[in-house]
């Protein structure tokens, strides 16, 4: 075996060098791919974990609330419950500092004068950061900075730091460094500590804090204390083990890191194509070698571990390779999606990204193994050679067993089963088997869309280009086996990116139509950011009665948004003057659109009676509807509510609930704004009031944004836009298969056709032809695999949007055909199809005539 | 003379490795001629037959082939050459699998870019001529082995070229098959063209005009023939 590795493989891998290089390569990108998702995902995962844990410290329980956060007076009576060592509130709040370039941060408000167990910063002996704590609580301006953020922003003890606060900016003062430990390391180091009072002040929070922690005494058993704080709290908040809040919240990270993990799996399946292509071309080039090698007594078990040992051989070299590309990858990833996810999710300040040991194993396992999979599968066909047969003649014969009539058998019976599954959607996984039963049937028909095509266009084809047009598509389907091999896997390629562009076009169509819907104000005021996202500062209520005083404004909608935990998802209530805005609506003409309840949503409805109108999604993850009963935790305890409408809501993919303001402020005691909806007098120029509200509001300094309807719009439509932005990436998978998959395919035809084309300058045609004829092939396995996949995309990006989508966020979106993303992708193919023909047709035009005249 | 070789070597490689394909040819072949070049295995015959097919060049000396010096001319203008001088006939057939009968006839007219209803009748008249007239529509695997050189034949006919050139034609055909296309090359010769085949069979050669042989890559001899009809020669062989 080695004798054969040695004298025969490699000199085959050595002689072959582009050969080799194309598969090298097909396992360097599934290696890599691979591991930087996985590396991504690590990283991603440890951010949340480590923000959470950090924060909880050295916490057995926590008792949390939603953004309203929960009574301060909680931690007097928790710490008097039995068994309980330590009880400390802490306030939460990301803002930002208004200079230009200044960070987001967490700052974190402690309290100084209670237990002190849970600081996060040693109080105790020579080590101690606060010298006066006195001095510091009565200080509203006093604050601590960890170490990493005065180095960020350029900080040192005593300097300025002013940060956008409910009442627009103030000016902090530095008072100490924090060390980078415990939870002055979490956010990524962009770590500020005031004292509690002062942050429940600066940011307009009452008298609520965001969390409790709790340690249990030494003997306690930690589930009976719970049981004791859950009675406590009827209802008020929750309570949970720090590990269940980091498990909760790095689920939320699930629709990202499922999509990178896929990104990662399809490259290696992408990797596997391209050796499996490589390696089938070898065989049956190397028929007649192989023929010789039997003929001198090498079994046929022999030949088939000697194609997958030369594989093994290639898999090493990629996983050599791909390895190290991993990091750099990993790290390109993981900027782009934190960027998404701290501005959608929780912002997050991950640690750059580390192929650990155990990634980089996986991922070299996982290439070896695709490797010895694609490699083996043709090397099979060494068995059927027969040295005799083989040894008269070396050139492969192109066959296919496609249009036979079990093929179009078991392509209806794929499609059959694919079709229940479209027309009612069921679970997650029996999307998956939908998708993947109709992308089988659809994979056994390429064949059939190739001849189809060819038929079609062969005149075209010969009538504008001549003979050598008309010579490339004969080749396509006189080779179809080969030529089906690649059209599948692009058309595999491409229905994957019409998938996810009709996911994102949808999205996007359907986003924009509920703005117009359910915004009718003229203009949003936000602090912070444009739009209410994990970037934006919540502000104190002063700023709506300082907007109500600006010409031209006639009336001003306070809306705060909180979130509470309803059928295991973090549902958001939007809670606001409803009848404003139901009124206003109607003035201008626009209507939510009803899914379940009374077409026509009475303006006092939510106002009269304990009621709310839901999103379609959160009925779906609830199973409720219009007249049923929500029960939602207030901090002052569990409230009913009737479901008065379930309407279309785009505002959250864990669930959306109306809610008048006048019930919010019964059960939820809680002040901070986060937005406000303006709504002008009738007749006046919309612009000047829009500055007049820009300048008198932003005359604090907070950030303060005032969005037009239209701008709304587009922030909106670039949120949804970021949201997709992962969708680039099956589109460069698509390119790379292209290129790859095509000069692979392409030179193994000419070398299929040395003698054909040996014949052809023979008797006349010019380089520049044979070229052209060659390019003209490839462009059309492009053009087949584009039409292919995008016919296949459709039911494809159905599927997904009502199965996988449904399950995932609940959210039922009309179906838009993705034409960017069709013409782009298949501009892309078709082009880099006719790019990568160039290789194989410059070699094939330069080509010896005499030799590939005399070549058997 | 339709073709003169002067003086020309044909050297492979270099070094230890360097073979020296031909020798100092030099001949001269008259324009209405069938020539055959015969000589064992390895003898540099193909190599002769490439070279004065514009499909090689030689190291040294010159080949000038309808008045055209090989040496003169770039990539562009040797296919030129090929396209509008010679005709082709190997020993494979060589025809196009994907096209029928008739287009693979069109075929060096249509990589000329040269068409039209003119062409098509010449192409079917061709392919009558040589008996295939019902089968012009067929693929070729659809035809016999001498059925396929028959297209071949009619191929290397169709833009009426001076000088045709056969490698072989009948290398693959049984003995009746091999008669038919003898006497189609005989026939070429008898309407002007210039016939110079390359060939192991010793009967071919009787048909011919002029024999050139050719041992070591070098002219072992030139012997003028009376030339009989492929009829005869195959005849004679089957009594014999």
């Amino acid at each position: 075996m080695w004798t054969l590795l040695k004298e025969v493989s490699l000199r085959h891998l050595r002689h072959s060098p582009l050969r080799t290089a194309l598969v090298v390569f097909g396992i360097a990108l599934g290696v890599c791919m691979l591991s930087a998702m996985l590396a991504t995902n690590e990283t991603l995962g440890s951010a949340f974990a480590d923000m959470v844990e950090r924060v909880a410290g050295k916490a057995d329980l926590t008792v949390a609330g939603t953004e309203a956060g929960i009574s301060s007076t909680l931690t007097g009576e928790i710490a008097d419950l039995d068994g309980v060592e330590h009880a400390a509130a802490m306030l939460e709040v990301v803002t930002r500092s208004p200079r230009p370039g200044g960070t987001t941060m967490l700052v974190l408000g402690v309290d100084l004068l209670g237990d002190t167990f849970f600081l996060p910063f040693a109080q105790e002996g020579e080590h101690q950061v606060v010298k006066d704590p006195l001095a510091f609580v009565n200080d509203p301006s006093a604050i601590l900075v960890s170490k990493k953020l005065a180095e960020t922003q350029g900080l040192k003890t005593g300097d300025d730091l002013p940060l956008i606060t409910a009442d627009g900016t103030k000016v902090f003062k530095v008072r100490g460094l924090l060390e980078a430990e415990g939870p002055a390391a979490s956010y990524g180091g962009q770590v500020a500590v005031m004292f509690i009072d002062a942050a429940q002040v600066s940011f307009a929070r009452g008298y609520a804090v965001d969390r409790i922690d709790v340690v249990a005494k030494e003997g306690q058993d930690v589930s009976a204390l719970k049981e004791r704080i859950e009675t406590l709290l009827a209802g008020r908040a929750k309570v949970e083990e720090p590990k269940g809040r980091t498990r909760r919240l790095v689920a939320s990270l699930d629709a990202f890191r499922n999509g990178l993990n896929l990104m990662g799996l399809i490259a290696l399946g992408v990797g596997t194509f391209l050796i499996y292509n490589a390696v089938s071309v070898s065989v049956a080039q190397r028929r007649r070698e192989v023929g010789i090698l039997r003929a001198l007594g090498v079994t046929r078990g022999t030949a088939v571990r000697m194609f997958c040992l030369e594989g093994l051989v290639m898999a090493l070299l990629g996983v050599a390779i791909g390895l190290p590309l991993a990091q750099y990858l990993a790290q390109f990833a993981l900027t782009s999606v934190t960027q998404t996810v701290a501005r959608l999710i929780v912002p997050i300040q991950p640690a750059p990204p580390a192929v650990t040991l155990p990634i980089a194993l996986a991922g070299a396992i996982a290439g070896v193994v695709a490797t010895l999979i694609a490699s083996y599968l043709p090397a099979r066909a060494t068995n059927k050679i027969d040295p005799a047969e083989a040894l008269r003649s070396s050139r492969a014969t192109s066959n296919s067993t496609f249009g036979r009539p079990w093929i179009m058998t078991s392509a209806a019976v794929f499609f059959v089963v694919a079709s229940p599954l479209l027309a009612a959607p069921g679970t997650e996984q029996s999307g998956y088997l939908s998708s993947l039963s109709m992308m089988l049937g659809f994979a056994l028909l390429a064949p059939l869309g190739v001849r189809g095509l060819r038929r079609l266009f062969v005149g075209v084809a010969e009538a504008g280009l001549g003979i050598p047009g008309r010579l490339a598509l004969d080749n396509v389907e006189r080779s179809l086996g080969r030529s089906a091999s690649i059209v599948i896997a692009l058309m595999l390629a491409i229905a994957m990116s019409m998938t996810v562009g009709a996911y994102a076009v949808s999205f996007e169509a359907s986003i924009m139509q509920w703005v117009d819907d359910a915004f009718s104000a003229d203009a949003a005021v936000t602090a912070g950011s444009p739009t209410v996202d994990r970037n934006h500062v919540a502000f104190s209520p002063a700023l709506a009665d300082k907007a109500r005083a600006v010409a031209g404004v006639k009336s001003v909608n306070t809306i705060r948004n909180v979130s509470t935990v309803i059928a295991g998802k973090n549902a958001l209530i939007e809670t606001l003057d409803t009848r404003m805005q139901f009124n206003e609506a109607k003035q201008r003409g626009n209507k939510r659109k009803v899914i379940d309840g009374a077409p026509e949503i009475a303006a006092d409805a939510l106002y009269e009676k304990q009621r709310v109108i839901i999103s379609g999604n959160l009925a779906h993850f609830t199973k409720l509807g219009a007249g049923d009963t929500l029960q939602i935790d207030t901090p002052s305890g569990p409230q009913n509510f009737e479901i008065y409408a379930v309407i279309v809501d785009y505002s959250s993919d864990q669930g959306f609930i109306l809610l008048d303001r006048h019930w919010y402020e019964q059960y939820w005691d809680d002040d901070p704004l986060d937005m406000l909806e303006i709504y002008f007098q009738p007749n006046v120029d919309k612009e000047k009031v829009a500055e007049t509200l820009r300048s008198t509001l932003g005359e604090s300094g907070g950030m303060i944004f005032v969005s037009s309807h239209d701008s709304l719009r587009e922030e909106l439509r670039g949120v949804a836009r970021a949201l997709f932005a992962y969708a680039q990436a099956p589109e460069l998978i698509t390119l790379i298969v292209a290129i790859m998959g095509v000069i692979g395919t392409m030179l193994a035809a000419v070398i299929d056709r040395i003698r054909e084309i040996g014949m052809l300058r023979a008797i006349g045609a010019t380089q520049k032809q044979v070229t052209t004829s060659l390019v003209v092939e490839s462009a059309f396995l492009g053009f087949t695999a584009a039409v292919c996949g995008i016919v296949a995309g459709v039911p494809q990006g159905f599927v997904f949007m009502r199965v996988v989508g449904m399950s995932s966020n609940g959210w039922h979106l009309p179906y838009h055909f993705p034409v960017e993303t069709a013409l782009r992708v298949a501009s892309i193919v078709i082009v880099a199809a006719a790019v990568s023909g160039l290789l194989p047709g410059r070699r094939a035009a330069g080509m010896d005539v005499k030799e590939a005249l005399a070549y058997e | 003379m339709i073709i003169e070789l002067k003086d020309v070597h044909r050297t492979y490689g270099q070094g230890a490795s360097r073979v020296q394909a031909l020798r100092g040819i030099t001949v001269g072949i008259e324009a209405g001629s069938m020539t055959a070049i015969v000589g064992p295995s390895g003898s540099g015959k193909s190599t002769l037959l490439n070279m004065l097919g514009a499909l090689d060049q030689p190291s040294q000396g010159q080949v000038i082939v309808a008045g055209q010096s090989l040496g003169d001319l770039d990539d562009n203008a040797r296919t030129k050459l090929r396209r509008e001088k010679i005709g082709f006939v190997f020993q494979f057939f060589n025809l196009l699998p994907t096209l029928n009968a008739l287009e693979n006839v069109l075929l060096p007219a249509k990589l000329a870019g040269r068409g039209g209803k003119d062409l098509e009748r010449r192409a079917e008249e061709l392919l009558t001529r040589v008996g295939l007239g019902p089968r012009m529509r067929h693929r070729p695997d659809q035809l016999s082995g001498g059925e396929m050189q028959r297209v071949a034949i009619s191929r290397a006919l169709i833009m009426d070229p001076p000088v045709l050139l056969a490698d072989e034609p009948t290398g693959n055909l049984d003995s009746n098959t091999g008669r038919e296309v003898m006497s189609l090359l005989r026939g070429a010769v008898d309407s002007k063209r210039t016939v110079i085949l390359v060939t192991h069979d010793p009967r071919m050669a009787q048909i011919a005009d002029q024999v050139l042989t050719i041992r070591d890559g070098a002219l072992a001899g030139i012997e003028r023939v009376q030339p009989r009809s492929a009829e005869e020669v195959f005849a004679q062989q089957s009594h014999g």
